[in-house]
């Protein structure tokens, strides 16, 4: 026993002595680095002067170009960093909201990655959570201080995120970091990410609500209120046994924030008041009046009279979608987004070629006109105000404001805000619904509320609008309820 | 000297234990009550300001969180005795030998090890009226059925998807104690001549008890955190017929971004639940069960 352990403290002495004199090896080898370092240092500071290097990088249709000015006295260190700087760009990280929009941003920043990172010395590294969850993660972050994502994509949510989020506006103002222009934006767009007068982000996304109806069974779409209640009964089954499609109209009625932006298209389209930017508490106080009780009244009928499927009640976007592509329904009113899904005939084998699109049917007018209302809100991404690469992060966020980044984001999914990709024919040939969607956009789209509220405020609607429809309680008592608790709120 | 270090040393090894777990429980929970007596939402969370009770007091008024209290019990209530029973069914039905039965116990298990996330998209999907296998498969039978119309049956598919998820965790807890029970009792039952059900009755079921009061507590703890189903396919409606505590607590928190209100109602809820134990729990003593 005593021998193995001789033999065990012989064994770790002669580690020892391989580790001292390992250590010594590795501290020559250093020694000789460090003496070879200045040596060199030396000898560049013996021959001093300034040199200009100029070079030219193309990346698909721009071209950058860079002069940089290397004085070649002591600076040989310096060239040995940029060097290094190259060879190790800085990594960004890009946070987007998964789905369409995460699969056409991967291909930009590929893009990105492949022909501008080493130029620019800035990486990306796309960062995905779940749909469910986006926002909670992403406010959990910021509230947090994080620093781990550098980019966010916060939609809607700018006016209540604003303080854990980087103004933008000295970026925009500096030449040398931002030397294009967000004038090519639709100014709503730009709006929508401004805070008491700040920027605090950039639109990459525009939604906005359409009356989506199959165009071979409906000649004309309906525009008013009434004509859609009755083309909706019309094409219901229980009240004509000849019709093609079961269900005339589909309301997507699970009690979800976003439904109740659904219905705002409605109640505006009723001459009714919507959250729009500066205008919540008119919105509120108008609630109760004979335009909100009848859009909420439309959709109750379409519940109670079973002109919507029953189940309904529980729809949100994915379920209203698949009702139409099963040919169960002859109109909906959804986002713009469902459009190129109902287009593709693979993915909407029945409807492919059925899908029509027009503006939300409202109430005529004294004028004789009609009045037709969309709610639009923008998606978008601002940085970090913890991120501890804003200056890079704001390279990418300004390589995203070009046309080239923007109508390559449309051509893999994207739906970019701006006007210049809009009116290229490449791009209505890409997405068929753009020379649909600019006049609905032009004319009827009003914005979405950016109050720091705004997810609270569409909770409580849905949550008394869908009890009216759902038919616990009548459409009165339901939005008495939702402006009482609405009023508290914005106290 | 030498066993007051080894002393030392036991301590010291589930030191690090004892630290993780403090700061796992410890550390959120004095947030919790730090959060709950503060007016902190998402804009005022580097400067909240201390309200005293008032979150308390607007939980106590708020007739919505009652509700989803109530709902929240009544889904616990229904829940619970139905996986009890059924899982203690399954367990006496596997306790003997049957053919494949390694092969069944596996498959009996499988939706344990799902995400209830997973198995409420699920339900959704197979419950959809256009595109669900249920109401096709009844359809081919000449019956048409919307499974969400309204809050009965959306409740019943919440209740079903809990039941069909946890049925297996009760059923493997009672069947891995009726495995172990002693086989001395039932062989004397059998000579005195007992039937089956007697021996159920007089033996099984005093045997197992520790078990299923068990397996019957961590279920109800678990009901009354229900989450994802309702979230999922429901999302606390219709209206908000089906919103349990937890998605009150959820859209507190994270819809409305008030973590104030969301802290107190969580705990508010938590000494609700504790009240609630500790007087089942007499009332258990009172009648003899326990």
């Amino acid at each position: 026993m005593k021998k193995d352990g001789g033999e065990e403290i012989l064994n770790k002495r002669m580690s020892r002595r391989k580790a001292v004199s390992t250590a010594l090896a590795a501290g020559a080898v250093v020694g000789v680095g460090i003496i070879a370092g200045v040596g060199g240092y030396l000898a560049g500071s013996a021959t001093g002067g300034v040199r200009t290097e100029t070079k030219t990088v193309t990346a698909g249709a721009q071209t950058v170009t860079t002069t940089v000015t290397v004085p070649t006295t002591m600076v040989q260190t310096t060239t040995v960093e940029r060097t290094i700087g190259r060879m190790e760009p800085v990594t960004v990280k890009v946070n987007w909201w998964p789905g369409p929009e995460s699969d056409a941003i991967a291909k930009v920043l590929d893009r990105w990655n492949k022909h501008l990172a080493d130029e620019t010395g800035v990486k990306s590294e796309l960062v995905l959570f779940g749909r469910e969850t986006h926002v909670d993660k992403l406010t959990s972050i910021l509230l947090a201080g994080s620093p781990e994502l550098d980019i966010v994509f916060e939609f809607y949510l700018v006016g209540k995120l604003a303080p854990y989020l980087e103004p933008l506006d000295a970026y925009f103002a500096d030449d040398s970091l931002y030397p294009y222009t967000l004038a090519d934006f639709f100014p709503a767009a730009i709006d929508a990410f401004k805070v008491d007068g700040k920027i605090y982000g950039i639109p990459t996304d525009l939604s906005v609500h359409v009356l989506i109806y199959r165009k071979d069974l409906i000649e004309k779409p309906p525009e008013t209120l009434d004509e859609l209640y009755n083309l909706a009964r019309k094409f219901t089954k229980k009240y004509n046994p000849d019709s093609p499609t079961d269900y005339g109209f589909i309301v997507s009625g699970k009690t979800l924030l976003f439904n109740a932006m659904l219905w705002e298209s409605i109640l505006a389209s009723a001459g009714g008041t919507p959250f729009e930017p500066g205008k919540e508490r008119k919105a509120v106080e108008d609630l109760t009046n004979p335009a909100a009780k009848r859009a909420l009244q439309l959709y109750v009928d379409f519940m109670k009279n079973e002109i919507s499927p029953p189940d309904s009640i529980a729809y949100e976007y994915g379920e209203a979608n698949a009702a139409f592509q099963a040919g169960k329904a002859a109109m909906y009113i959804q986002w713009n987004a469902a459009i190129g899904e109902l287009r593709s005939r693979e993915k909407s084998p029945l409807v492919w070629d059925k899908i029509g699109i027009a503006p939300i049917p409202g109430v005529r007018l004294t004028d004789g006109s009609i009045l037709h209302r969309s709610h639009s809100h923008y998606l978008g991404c601002s940085i970090n105000k913890a991120s501890q690469h804003k200056r890079e992060a704001f390279k990418l966020l300004a390589y995203l404001t070009t046309t080239r980044a923007m109508l390559d984001y449309l051509k893999f999914g994207g739906f970019p805000p701006m006007r210049s990709v809009f009116y290229m024919p490449e791009a209505s040939k890409i997405r068929t619904e753009i020379p649909e969607l600019i006049p609905i956009l032009d004319k009827y789209a009003f914005p979405m509320t950016n109050h720091p509220e705004v997810f609270t405020i569409y909770d409580i609607l849905v949550k008394h609008i869908s009890a009216a429809w759902s038919g616990q309680t009548s459409v009165d008592d339901a939005l008495e309820a939702a402006q009482e608790e609405l009023r508290r709120l914005l106290r | 000297m030498k066993m007051y270090t080894r002393d030392k040393i036991k301590y010291i090894l589930v030191l690090p234990a004892i630290v993780t777990l403090l700061f796992l429980t410890l550390y959120p929970t004095i947030f919790a009550y730090y959060l709950s007596v503060h007016d902190i939402t998402v804009r005022t969370f580097q400067n909240p300001k201390f309200v005293g009770i008032d979150n308390f007091l607007q939980v106590a008024i708020n007739n919505q969180f009652w509700y989803s209290v109530g709902l929240t019990t009544l889904y616990a209530s229904i829940v619970t005795p139905v996986e009890v029973v059924l899982g203690l069914f399954l367990a006496v039905l596997f306790n003997r030998e049957i053919h494949c039965k390694r092969v069944i116990i596996t498959l009996i298990l499988a939706p344990l090890a799902v995400a209830p996330s997973l198995i409420a998209i699920m339900a959704k999907l197979m419950f959809n009226e256009f595109v669900g296998l249920v109401p096709y498969i009844l359809r081919y039978f000449g019956i048409s059925f919307s499974f969400f119309r309204d809050f009965n049956s959306s409740f019943s598919i919440l209740i079903t998807m809990d039941v069909l998820q946890w049925t297996p965790f009760v059923f493997i807890i009672l069947y891995s104690g009726l495995q172990a029970l002693p086989r001395e009792p039932y062989e004397a039952a059998l000579i005195d001549g007992a039937d089956p059900r007697r021996i159920f009755r007089y033996i099984t079921l005093p045997l197992l008890k520790p078990l299923i009061l068990l397996v019957t507590v961590l279920r109800v703890m678990d009901a009354y955190k229900v989450f994802e189903y309702v979230h999922i396919t429901t999302g606390g409606g219709p209206g908000f017929l089906t919103t349990s505590a937890t998605l009150f607590v959820y859209r507190a928190g994270f819809i409305h971004g008030n973590f104030g209100l969301a802290a107190a109602t969580t705990l508010f809820l938590f000494y609700i639940t504790v009240a609630g134990a500790t007087i089942g729990l007499r009332v258990l003593r009172r009648v003899r069960i326990i």
